[in-house]
């Protein structure tokens, strides 16, 4: 298992009835396998004696959350991640027997930038959702995980995005290469009613691995 | 010695004698001591002794052994003791039949061995031999009163030494076919043919419809008749004979009934020659007989090694108790001179008198030393070496079985030694010849061979007949069969009556329990004495070279008095010898060991390794596949007969269905000559009452007939097979039930990982009469590419195998109930986390509705196209998984209703911390 490239990008909650606009921090937009974090390294890997390559790109860095469907006991702000793609250039042959590239993603707390308690990151979800996975449906994207805050809806998934949690994945490399496929979530973040109003900013990580 | 036959392509095998010796040195370096020959099972206890105890003088019967599993079986086939082929599998255990005597039960009941029933005495064999003799006495007396012209013989027609006794027409296919049987006065004692005239229908002339001769039939030196068929070109209304002496006879001519139309014999087919059980002498002189009757299709074949003879060293044992007992035995053979020797232990009736001994001609006379009371002081070990000394030109004298001899002798009255044969003079006490009858139009060895031989065991009765039954069919049936004209015109058929003629002479007409051959290979000190003769002799079904006891195979014994004695090396005895150069014929590919009894028939491997029960290697499925092809055909024909069926049970390797048998002939040729070998066990027991013993010939002579077309069928083979594959749903869901058909007797080789078939794949499970075909259970939508190859080795379809193409048979094994839908699961470890992919495709024709469920969570139904797929890869959120399963649950049309298919797919544990790969 390789990770092969790795983005991050900044989330934003605004808590209280202050909208917070808050920007992510660049990251390199385009990463090629092996990069990490957007540092160094990468000229070796281009030379790599394959034509084709396994690379994610995120259309932006950084996306703002918004208020809408709160309730009584419940604060929540919604969002859509960036479409993500995952490009694979490579001819089936030069896929690895058995190979299979997965896109995970985790945040981190979001943090206030006045003081107030960080909001964990147990309390931001999403619900991915494929745009396009070509037509073989060994394209999918990952279940939906909610919040802490929410009865699970599947088995155990009520842990927000703390641990890595899957964006998308193919069942076999191989079948599908070459292709692009695009994939975006529904970003949430629910609170108690009683959140520290506040700028937070959070910061969530999507890892392409094979 | 185990080598392996490669004639047959496809065939890779890894020597198994050549990792059982690995195995052994393996097991020396852990401890040196131990033992290199495998041992039998220990099931019953006590430590049992080489020789079992038999006496000469003691009875011997058969007598059922009672043994609660296999480990027992082989414990007792450790023993070495004498086994009758019988082995009865029953939910209460396995029962055998023994040929022992009372001692010998004794020693095995001691060691834990359980008896039933006995079955079989001497008083039996008597009984058999005396119903022989009668039934010679009565046609011997039958010819001389017909000779006499006796009142008896109201048919005969009157004042003619010749009578017709019967005189049918039939037609076989186009042809017209005229038999004949007639009787003769003087055919007992003329080798001379009688001329058949024939008329050409109702009003004609005598002799206008040609003339045909008919032969001298014999059995056991009795004339029975003269028979014989020839074609004719009209239905004569009546024959006439007229005897060498001028007397006449006339009968009308019947028409013989057409009969069935499936039996491969013809109407007007001959058979039914044997009328009572054959000596070997009487043996070898019908097949020369046959042979000077026939000898452009037929001859006579000396084999290369003659008998020890049916011989032996006049012997006696003086004395009861084993410490004075004195043993003696000639130095010339009992027939030559031995016979004639007496030895006398006198007391001389005198104080202090010493040992001496007088030899008087033949006459030997001991006087036994006295001390000053006049007390006999000689002990057994005295007088043995007085008599070395005195009358060591005339025989050796010892002490009882490596007794030392210290006992007081007895006096003895003058005992005449005896080499206790009680053969006649009629029968040869030099070395013997055997002989084979090699029948066959062209026998240049440029014809497929086939070997038939009978009687390694002697007091098999029975086989020898089927042979002879067997050679009189093929030579008497030549001319007016089409059927027999093919297999004697195209095959080169060799049969052996009786290949341990001494044995089977000493049977006859000493010890009708004999099994093995007459040689002594006993000592003084191993029961080579007097009283020891009946268990001499070495088992002539285990002194082969594959697989033997030498090299530590199960089921023969070291044991000079065992049953199964091997003998002391491989091919040591002249009657296996013999039947070696017969195997090594180089054109011979199929052959028949006759034995009884049991109504068996089986194949190698014949024998086994214990404990373990690790045989031979078995012959590839492809091989059996003929095996089991031709069994049902053999057996179908030995069925013919009267309808007596050779069980299921009783079909198959020696090994599986009777009990190791190290050494024995069939193996040796099939591992070392490639020999189709097949063992027939005849009838229900060795010496059955003639009625039985009768049918018994009869039946397996359409069975060993069999055999020869199933050769003749082989050799024209050209044709490749076809198959079919059977697909139905299976009771374990998400499977189906896969059976293969072959046009003929074929292996199949499959794959089921969609790879090209090759003789390395998978070999499908013969079908046969005792397991049928194999039903494969694979999983719903399997991609099978198979092709069969029959015997001879034609591919279906003209596929190679391994060549490049891809003209093998492929299908996809679909339940033909079930929507197509494949499921694949895959645990996973991303990012040290453990996931459980699941993917369903659909293989169906039109869309179909799939979700997906696991334990970890679901995924709704979505449409799936044909040829695509859904898929979910599940997280469990955790570092590990155990083993468990996940479905697909399919909805859509099929068979214009709606159904909807589940399919569940196992999936494997994970530990994402263990750094070996997930998969």
């Amino acid at each position: 298992m390789n990770t092969w490239s790795r983005k991050r990008l900044l989330a934003a909650g605004a808590s209280g009835a202050l909208l917070a606009g808050v920007v992510a921090v660049g990251s390199p937009a385009f990463a090629e396998p092996g990069d990490e974090a957007g540092v160094e390294v990468t000229v070796e890997i281009e030379e790599i004696r394959e034509p084709g390559v396994l690379a994610m790109t995120v259309a932006a860095d950084s996306v703002v959350l918004s208020e809408d469907g709160s309730t009584l006991l419940v604060r929540q702000f919604t969002g859509t991640l960036p479409t993500v793609t995952v490009t694979d250039t490579r001819t089936p042959d030069e896929v690895p027997e058995g190979a299979a590239w997965a896109v995970l993603g985790s945040a981190t707390d979001f943090v206030g930038d006045a003081e107030q308690a960080p909001i964990g990151a147990g309390h931001l979800g999403w619900k991915p959702k494929l745009i396009d996975g070509g037509d073989t449906g060994l394209v999918s994207e990952g279940e939906e995980v909610v919040t802490v805050l929410d009865e699970p809806t599947q088995p155990g998934n009520n842990v927000g995005l703390v641990d890595q949690e899957l964006l998308v994945s193919t069942f076999d490399s191989g079948a599908v290469t070459p292709g692009e496929y695009t994939v975006d979530a529904d970003l949430f973040l629910r609170t108690p009613a009683d959140v520290e109003a506040g700028a937070y900013t959070s910061t969530l990580t999507l890892s392409l691995f094979e | 010695m185990s080598e392996f036959r490669t004639s047959a392509r496809w065939r890779r095998r890894v020597p198994l004698s050549a990792a059982l010796a690995a195995g052994t040195a393996v097991l020396l370096l852990v401890s040196p001591a131990a033992a290199v020959v495998p041992q039998a099972a220990s099931a019953p206890v006590t430590e049992i002794p080489e020789d079992l105890g038999r006496l000469a003088d003691e009875q011997v019967n058969v007598v059922e052994v009672l043994l609660a599993d296999n480990d027992e079986l082989d414990a007792l086939v450790a023993t070495g003791v004498d086994l009758d082929h019988h082995v009865h599998q029953s939910d209460d255990g396995i029962v055998v039949h023994a040929v022992v005597t009372g001692n010998e039960v004794a020693t095995l009941t001691a060691a834990g061995f359980t008896f039933g029933e006995v079955l079989h005495t001497p008083a039996d064999s008597a009984a058999r031999i005396a119903e022989r003799e009668a039934t010679i006495a009565a046609h011997l007396a039958d010819n001389q009163e017909f000779m006499d012209g006796g009142a008896g013989m109201a048919a005969r027609s009157a004042a003619s030494d010749v009578k017709i006794i019967r005189a049918d027409y039939f037609t076989n296919g186009t042809n017209e076919v005229l038999s004949v049987e007639a009787k003769w006065a003087g055919g007992q004692d003329a080798n001379t043919a009688l001329t058949v005239q024939r008329d050409s229908g109702p009003g004609t002339e005598m002799g206008s419809g040609g003339t045909q001769n008919i032969s001298r039939f014999v059995d056991a030196g009795v004339y029975m008749y003269h028979r014989g068929a020839s074609n004719v070109t009209s239905r004569p209304e009546y024959v006439q004979i007229t005897s060498p002496t001028g007397d006449v006879a006339v009968a009308k001519v019947k028409e013989w009934l057409p009969i069935s139309g499936d039996s491969p014999e013809g109407p007007g087919y001959q058979k039914d020659f044997v009328n009572s059980y054959l000596t070997p002498t009487e043996l070898y002189d019908r097949i020369h007989t046959l042979a000077a009757q026939y000898p452009t299709i037929s001859e006579i074949v000396e084999l290369p090694h003659k008998t020890n003879g049916y011989r032996r060293k006049a012997q006696a044992v003086l004395g009861s108790g084993n410490a004075n007992r004195v043993g003696i035995d000639s130095l010339a053979w009992g027939h030559e001179g031995g016979n004639d020797i007496s030895v006398e232990l006198v007391n001389p009736g005198t104080a202090d008198s010493a040992l001496t001994v007088a030899v008087t001609g033949n006459d030997v006379r001991v006087s036994l030393a006295t001390d000053a009371s006049g007390a006999v002081t000689s002990t057994a070990a005295q007088v043995a070496a007085a008599l070395n000394a005195e009358a060591g030109t005339l025989l050796k004298a010892y002490t009882y079985r490596g007794n030392e001899g210290a006992g007081v002798v007895a006096p003895a009255a003058p005992t005449r030694l005896s080499d206790g044969l009680s053969a006649p003079e009629s029968v040869s006490r030099e070395p013997h010849s055997v002989y084979a009858i090699r029948i066959g139009k062209h026998r240049d060895g440029s014809k497929l061979g086939v070997l038939a031989y009978a009687q390694e065991h002697a007091r098999e009765w029975v086989p020898p007949l089927v042979t002879i039954e067997t050679a009189e069919r093929l030579l008497r049936n030549y001319e007016q069969d089409a059927n027999t004209r093919e297999l004697v015109d195209n095959l080169d058929i060799w049969i052996a009556p009786s290949v341990n003629p001494d044995g089977g002479h000493f049977s006859f007409y000493d010890f009708a329990s004999q099994r093995k051959s007459m040689t002594n290979h006993c000592t003084p000190e191993t029961n080579g004495d007097f009283l020891g003769r009946t268990s001499w002799g070495v088992d002539n079904n285990r002194n082969y070279t594959e697989y033997s006891l030498f090299d530590g195979y199960s089921g023969a014994s070291h044991s000079c008095t065992s049953g199964s004695y091997a003998g002391p090396s491989e091919l040591s005895e002249p009657e296996n010898k013999n039947v070696d150069w017969l195997a090594s014929r180089p054109n011979i590919k199929f052959s028949m060991n006759l034995h009884s009894s049991g109504n068996y028939f089986m194949w190698s491997p014949g024998s086994y390794a214990t404990p373990g029960r690790i045989s031979a290697p078995r012959p590839t499925l492809a091989e059996e596949s003929l095996f089991w092809g031709a069994s049902s055909r053999i057996l179908t024909a030995i069925k013919r007969h009267r309808n007596l069926a050779v069980t299921p049970a009783r079909t198959g390797p020696i090994a599986d269905v009777l009990y190791s048998a190290a050494g024995n002939s069939g193996d040796m040729l099939w591992y070392k000559y490639g020999i189709y070998a097949w063992n027939f066990e005849v009838g229900t027991t060795f010496q059955p009452q003639w009625a039985s013993a009768k049918e018994e010939a009869m039946e397996f002579s359409n069975g060993l007939v069999e055999m020869l077309r199933v050769a003749r069928d082989y050799d024209t083979d050209t044709a490749a097979p076809t198959s079919t594959v059977n697909i139905a749903p299976s009771a374990t869901p998400g499977m189906v039930d896969v059976t293969f058909d072959t046009s003929e007797p074929a292996a199949v080789f499959y794959t089921v990982d969609g790879s090209r078939p090759t003789f390395e794949s998978t070999l499908y499970g013969s079908g046969g009469v005792r397991e049928g075909g194999e039903t494969l259970t694979l999983p719903n939508g399997t991609t099978l590419n198979w092709f069969s190859v029959d015997s001879k080795g034609n591919v279906e379809n003209g596929y190679v195998p391994d060549g490049t193409g891809t003209n093998h048979n492929t299908t996809k094994a679909w339940d033909p109930e079930a929507l197509r839908v494949t499921v694949t699961t895959q645990v996973r470890c991303v990012a040290g986390k453990a996931y459980v992919a699941v993917q369903a495709h659909n293989q169906n024709d039109a869309a179909v509705s799939i979700s997906l469920e696991s334990s970890y969570g679901t995924k709704a139904a979505v449409n799936v196209a044909p040829g695509a797929s859904t898929f979910q890869q599940f997280n469990t959120r955790s570092g590990t998984v155990s083993e468990g399963s996940a479905s697909a649950h399919a909805t859509g049309a099929l068979g214009g209703e709606t159904v909807t298919t589940t399919v569940t797919k196992e999936y494997a544990a994970v530990n994402c911390a263990d750094p070996r790969p997930a998969q």
